[in-house]
């Protein structure tokens, strides 16, 4: 069994240049805090990249050995390697002007009866801390800041 | 009918800066801090972003009328910068500092009734000052929209910061709007009964609390344990960033983006609603 939590925002800067960034982890990764730990690893194979990225939710680090991928020139995607189980994408779509994007990670706990429980508790931190990633990347692109974590 | 001392209430009592007692204070500081660290496991941090000159705190308001974050702040501000060191004041609406007994505890912990008179007499003595934008509308808004920032268009606080030539320090919390329960937004029903124009109250929502369970707007209740958490973030120049003729809703958008990105990224660290 796994959780999947998804949010959007809107992003008042022209789709292309969203895109652009948020299809570059090398771009991405520094500005959303809930991902304290990031380290690119290698290049594993045309349009693949090893990264280690852990979300940090107080004592735990959420995360491990991902393959990052670009399944589109609006969309980046990672699935785990090794570490939890997760998947986790970003994708813009255009709105007027402007961009929606949008947060999913999917992941799953070993276990039975408590895992359970640890995921559908995980599901309110996770979907915090999308949130929190969305709006830093919003005003990032927005005005230039980087809001120290 | 006339309702005694509703006009004084309305109007509220003249800003009075020599009101702020530092006696008193320091007695309450035991107090608060018993409250706020057992009460409410509150965390403060960034302190040591706030320059060494008067500046502007404006923060998110929450927990209706009791405003228990409000007061871990004040903790947090006498304790670290010492009650004498750079005082604070806190600018608020008239029906606080006019309401019996409450008004004059308010007063003495330095609650100032909002006024740009006041705030330039604060700045220019050397103290700092605290404003809430939101006010009521935002202390008072749904539990849903707990971890957002609701201004509601006030410009008003850029305005003071911009023309006494201090900066303005965001300040974000979580929790307070844990310690009840706001059912619904409410304006609709405020404008209806003509509140806003009576008392400047721009929202009626239905609360829950104890012990009245369910109450129209929000009346002293007993807070819940919540965790409140402070975030002090780095400061904004607006001569700096806007120059001297500011275009005041840019200014506005700015500063409200960058204070819900700090307050969706403190609210990150809640675990789960109340306990933490």
């Amino acid at each position: 069994m796994s959780q999947r939590v998804v949010r959007s925002i809107l992003v008042r800067r022209r789709h292309e240049e969203v895109a652009a960034f948020v299809t570059d982890p090398h771009q991405v990764l520094p500005v959303v805090p809930g991902f304290a730990r990031f380290a690119f690893v290698h290049d594993a194979g045309p349009g693949v990249e090893e990264w280690d990225v852990f979300l940090e939710i107080g004592t735990l680090h959420v995360g491990g050995r991902v393959e990052v991928t670009r399944p589109s020139v609006r969309r980046l995607a990672w699935e785990s390697g090794r570490g939890t189980r997760h998947r986790f994408s970003l994708e813009v779509q255009p709105v007027g002007e402007h961009a929606e994007l949008t947060m999913e990670m999917e992941y799953s706990l070993s276990g039975l009866l408590m895992a359970r429980v640890s995921e559908l508790l995980a599901k309110g931190i996770v979907a915090r801390h999308l949130e929190a990633g969305l709006e830093e990347i919003r005003h990032h692109l927005e005005y230039g800041d980087v809001v120290p974590a | 009918m006339r309702l005694p001392g509703l006009p004084k209430l309305i109007k509220g009592a003249p800003a009075d800066l020599t009101d702020r007692d530092p006696d008193f204070i320091r007695q309450m500081l035991p107090r608060l801090w018993l409250v706020g660290q057992t009460y409410f496991r509150a965390e403060v941090r960034g302190f040591e972003n706030v320059p060494d000159e008067p500046v502007l705190f404006v923060g998110n308001h929450s927990g209706g009328a009791m405003v228990p974050d409000t007061f871990v702040f004040l903790l947090a501000h006498n304790t670290y910068f010492t009650v004498e060191g750079r005082p604070l004041y806190s600018l608020g609406h008239e029906m606080v500092t006019a309401f019996p007994f409450f008004g004059t505890f308010a007063r003495k912990l330095g609650v100032v009734t909002a006024d740009p008179t006041a705030a330039a007499a604060i700045f220019d003595q050397g103290a700092s000052a605290l404003v809430y934008p939101g006010g009521d509308v935002e202390a008072l808004r749904p539990w849903r929209d707990r971890h957002k920032i609701v201004f509601d268009g006030r410009k008003g606080f850029l305005k003071l910061a911009h023309a006494n030539g201090v900066k303005i320090v965001p300040v974000v919390a979580t929790g307070g709007q844990d310690t009840f329960f706001v059912l619904n937004d409410g304006r609709k029903t405020a404008k209806a009964l003509g509140l806003d124009k009576l008392l400047r109250v721009k929202s009626l929502p239905i609360s829950m609390s104890i012990p009245w369970v369910l109450f129209p707007g929000d009346f002293m209740h007993v807070p819940l344990p919540a965790k409140i958490r402070i975030q002090v973030m780095e400061p904004v120049d607006l001569h700096q960033r806007f120059g001297d003729d500011p275009d005041w809703d840019e200014a506005y958008d700015y500063v409200t983006s960058l204070m819900q990105a700090g307050l969706s990224t403190l609210a990150s660290k809640t675990v789960l609603p109340v306990l933490g």
